[in-house]
């Protein structure tokens, strides 16, 4: 079996938690996230006939008051950015995020989970950015950790990038 | 023309198996071309030509296979993976056919591995017995109960805590940058929560602590946690990081052979880890490491002594395990005592014995009259044995089976009284003189019996003679009646061993002509009936049944029988009935008279 370690970053209250939540198997004490800003769960998958393990590091979100621990970044094998979609400031920072992960480890797989896609009528993003982020190379997908649309989807496209 | 026969590089001297053929010649020329070398070299040709390139081809392979094997293997796995699952194959297959063959190749291995391990073993066995032995019954493990529940904590635990000087619960290697568990290990009976995502939670806090409390460029790291009893002694690497959970006050060397594992494991997996990416195989022969990090040490109170306590407990063990045995072998002699007073008893035959504990159930033959044994059955009583006796009385000697005798052999009656004593044989009752006389003259008797006591004895008249001849007919004639004559499927005729039957006949058809002259019987007539069984028609079975009736008349009076007293009458088959098809092929005889009145 091979272990991947992956980070999940995005703004405060962007779901991030909940999209894990409706992911994983067994995860460690939510606390830990408010104590030292990271919660750790992990997940088995199997692509290709491989089985692989993520581990996934929930970073704490980010917001003006909240520094950015890059150690939690180390041996990252890729990164899953999630935005909310009814809050336009969350793709800010998430281009942000992108740009402090690419200065601290360079290049890695990553994904874009635009979610609670659930809340269409309450769309907010500028779909003006949403293109330049995919002109960029980055992978957008709709995802809903109410309704579970998408969520496995989206960790399995990270996987595959990672493998590919 | 015959084959071709070639020797030596063949390359060198026959042309090439595709012609030449210029470009501008027509397919006509190679079509000629190709016959004409076909007339010169014979079919044969193109096939010598093939297997020829095949064993140069060959030989080329082999000289270069080896090297080749050694520049891939450099490169990647390709021909590990490649050979892997043919080599697999042979294995099993080799096992397969011949598994002995495997365990003498392994058994030079092997065997000293084993037998340390059964030392090992065995040696922990006895330490691990003194100890909860220690625990279990000593004044100080009372005392540690009370406490264990007052502290309100498992009296194991408390035990542990109290005893255990330190213990290396579990040891962690983890991939420095990632956190990714490479290898873990744990001491017996710990149980280890998820060590993938402790792993990974430990690097997180262990990142945390040293970003929080990093001054300037010092890049100290966490390297020990202290939780209750525990303590997390943590040392890292270049690219990998140790962590122990030990239980108690680990001794400084224990630290210091934390990090020679470390180093150890960097300079034996450098290449694993410079290329790891999240796969964990490479590191599994890393657990051999990991397992000497797995210690403890039990607190020295005292100094180390025999475990004078398991010992004591195994002497005493075996002494119970004697005392028990001998107490089973002598109720066993106790019981053979028994049996062996009974049978030296002239009044009894001991047939059988069985015992289950302190019971016994002996089975014999008693003696008319004998008395209970009652020396055995004191002996029991003194044994504290439950003595069981199945007695059967028979007659087991001379004067037990005459009286018996005399009975049967001359019809004594239900009036007649005898009895032996002391060589005096008392008769008393009615019986015929002919009777006492016969008595009197019996050898047996005369041989038991001093005297013969008949004062007693009535003397009637004998029997009437006709009286006599007339129950001698009805006997004999209830004997005739009920012999059968069977036949063979279909057949009328009668077989060597119903012949046989038919001679004896004979005899009693005689016996009974001139008892019936002596009776001075009227109309007797002897009806012969032949039956068959259900097969074939009524008609059939009719004929059939008489034929066979005709059969033993025929018989009888070719052997002397008056015709006249014959008859044979068919009564066709017996319908339904319980008897065998074979049963229902018979035939018999009635006997018809008159008895005159007396």
């Amino acid at each position: 079996m091979v272990v991947k370690k992956i980070c999940m970053m995005g703004a405060f209250a962007v779901g991030k938690t909940s999209l894990v939540r409706r992911f994983v198997h067994s995860i460690f004490s939510e606390s830990y996230q408010t104590t030292i800003g990271v919660m750790i769960s992990k997940k088995k998958l199997t692509l290709a006939e491989q089985e692989f393990e993520l581990i996934i590091w929930d970073l704490e979100g980010r917001d003006e008051f909240t520094d950015f621990r890059s150690s939690y970044l180390r041996g990252v094998s890729g990164v899953i950015f999630v935005v909310d979609v009814t809050r336009p400031h969350t793709l800010t920072v998430v281009r942000q995020l992108r740009e402090e992960v690419r200065n601290h480890i360079g290049e890695i797989p990553a994904l874009i989970l635009l979610n609670k896609a659930d809340l269409a009528d309450q769309w907010r993003l500028d779909a003006a950015t949403l293109e330049l982020l995919e002109d960029e190379g980055c992978t957008l997908l709709h995802t809903s950790a109410k309704t579970g649309a998408n969520v496995e989807e989206g960790f399995l496209a990270l996987l595959r990038s990672m493998t590919a | 023309m015959g084959k071709v026969v070639m020797e030596g590089d063949i390359q060198d001297r026959i042309p090439p198996a595709t012609p030449v053929v210029p470009a501008s010649a027509d397919r006509q020329s190679a079509e000629a071309v190709k016959r004409l070398r076909s007339l010169i070299l014979g079919a044969d040709y193109e096939s010598t030509i093939r297997r020829a390139r095949d064993a140069d081809e060959t030989r080329r392979v082999a000289e270069v296979l080896a090297e080749a094997i050694r520049l891939r293997s450099q490169q990647d796995k390709g021909v590990q993976s490649a050979l892997a699952p043919a080599i697999d194959d042979v294995l099993d297959t080799s096992i397969r056919r011949d598994p002995v063959k495997l365990a003498r190749v392994i058994s030079p291995i092997i065997g000293p591995s084993i037998r340390a391990a059964v030392r090992t073993a065995l040696a922990d066995m006895v330490e691990s017995l003194n100890r909860i032995l220690e625990r279990s019954i000593s004044p100080q493990s009372w005392w540690w109960r009370v406490q264990a529940w007052r502290a309100g904590m498992p009296f194991g635990q408390f035990v542990l805590l109290r005893t255990l000087q330190f213990r290396v619960e579990q040891v962690l290697l983890i991939h420095r940058d990632s956190g990714i568990l490479l290898q873990a290990e744990t001491a017996h009976g710990v149980e280890m929560r998820d060590p993938q995502l402790v792993s990974a939670m430990l690097t997180a806090i262990k990142d945390f602590v040293s970003d929080s409390f990093r001054s300037g460029n010092d890049a100290a790291d966490l390297n020990r946690v202290r939780f209750g009893d525990r303590l997390l002694l943590i040392d890292v690497g270049p690219q990998a990081v140790i962590a122990a959970v030990v239980l108690g006050d680990p001794p400084p060397g224990l630290a210091t052979q934390l990090s020679t594992t470390l180093e150890q494991f960097h300079r034996i997996f450098s290449q694993p880890l410079a290329d790891f990416s999240g796969d964990r195989a490479p590191f599994q022969p890393a657990s051999g490491l990991l397992q000497d990090c797995i210690t403890e040490q039990i607190r020295a109170d005292r100094t180390p002594a025999k475990p004078w306590l398991a010992l004591s407990a195994i002497a005493l063990v075996v002494i119970v395990a004697v005392l028990f045995g001998w107490r089973q072998w002598r109720i066993e002699q106790q019981r053979a005592d028994i049996v062996q007073q009974l049978r030296a008893s002239a009044d009894y035959v001991v047939l059988g014995s069985e015992g289950d504990g302190r019971h016994l159930r002996v089975s014999l033959l008693s003696r008319f009259g004998a008395p209970s044994p009652q020396n055995a059955q004191a002996l029991a009583q003194q044994s504290g044995i439950e003595l069981e006796l199945d007695m059967a009385p028979v007659a087991m000697n001379a004067d037990d089976l005459l009286l018996p005798y005399l009975e049967r052999r001359y019809g004594l009656g239900s009036q007649v009284s005898a009895q032996l004593q002391d060589g005096v044989l008392r008769i008393a009752g009615p019986l015929s003189a002919q009777q006492l006389e016969q008595i009197s003259a019996d050898s047996w008797v005369q041989g038991l019996v001093r005297t013969l006591d008949s004062t007693q004895v009535k003397i009637i008249p004998p029997p009437d003679q006709r009286a006599l001849d007339q129950q001698h007919w009805r006997e004999l004639v209830d004997t005739i009646q009920h012999e059968r004559f069977y036949f063979g499927e279909d057949s009328p005729l009668l077989d060597s061993s119903e012949a046989t039957k038919a001679v004896r006949m004979l005899e009693q058809l005689r016996e009974l002509t001139a008892l019936a002259k002596k009776l001075e019987l009227q109309h007797l007539q002897i009806l012969i009936q032949g039956y068959a069984d259900s097969t074939g028609t009524d008609a059939r079975n009719s004929r059939l049944s008489r034929d066979r009736a005709l059969e033993l008349r025929d018989f009888f009076i070719a052997h002397g029988v008056d015709p006249g007293l014959l008859t044979g009458m068919g009564v066709g088959s017996l319908g339904a009935s319980t008897l065998t098809a074979q049963q229902k092929r018979f035939a018999m005889l009635q006997v018809i008279y008159v008895m005159p009145h007396d």
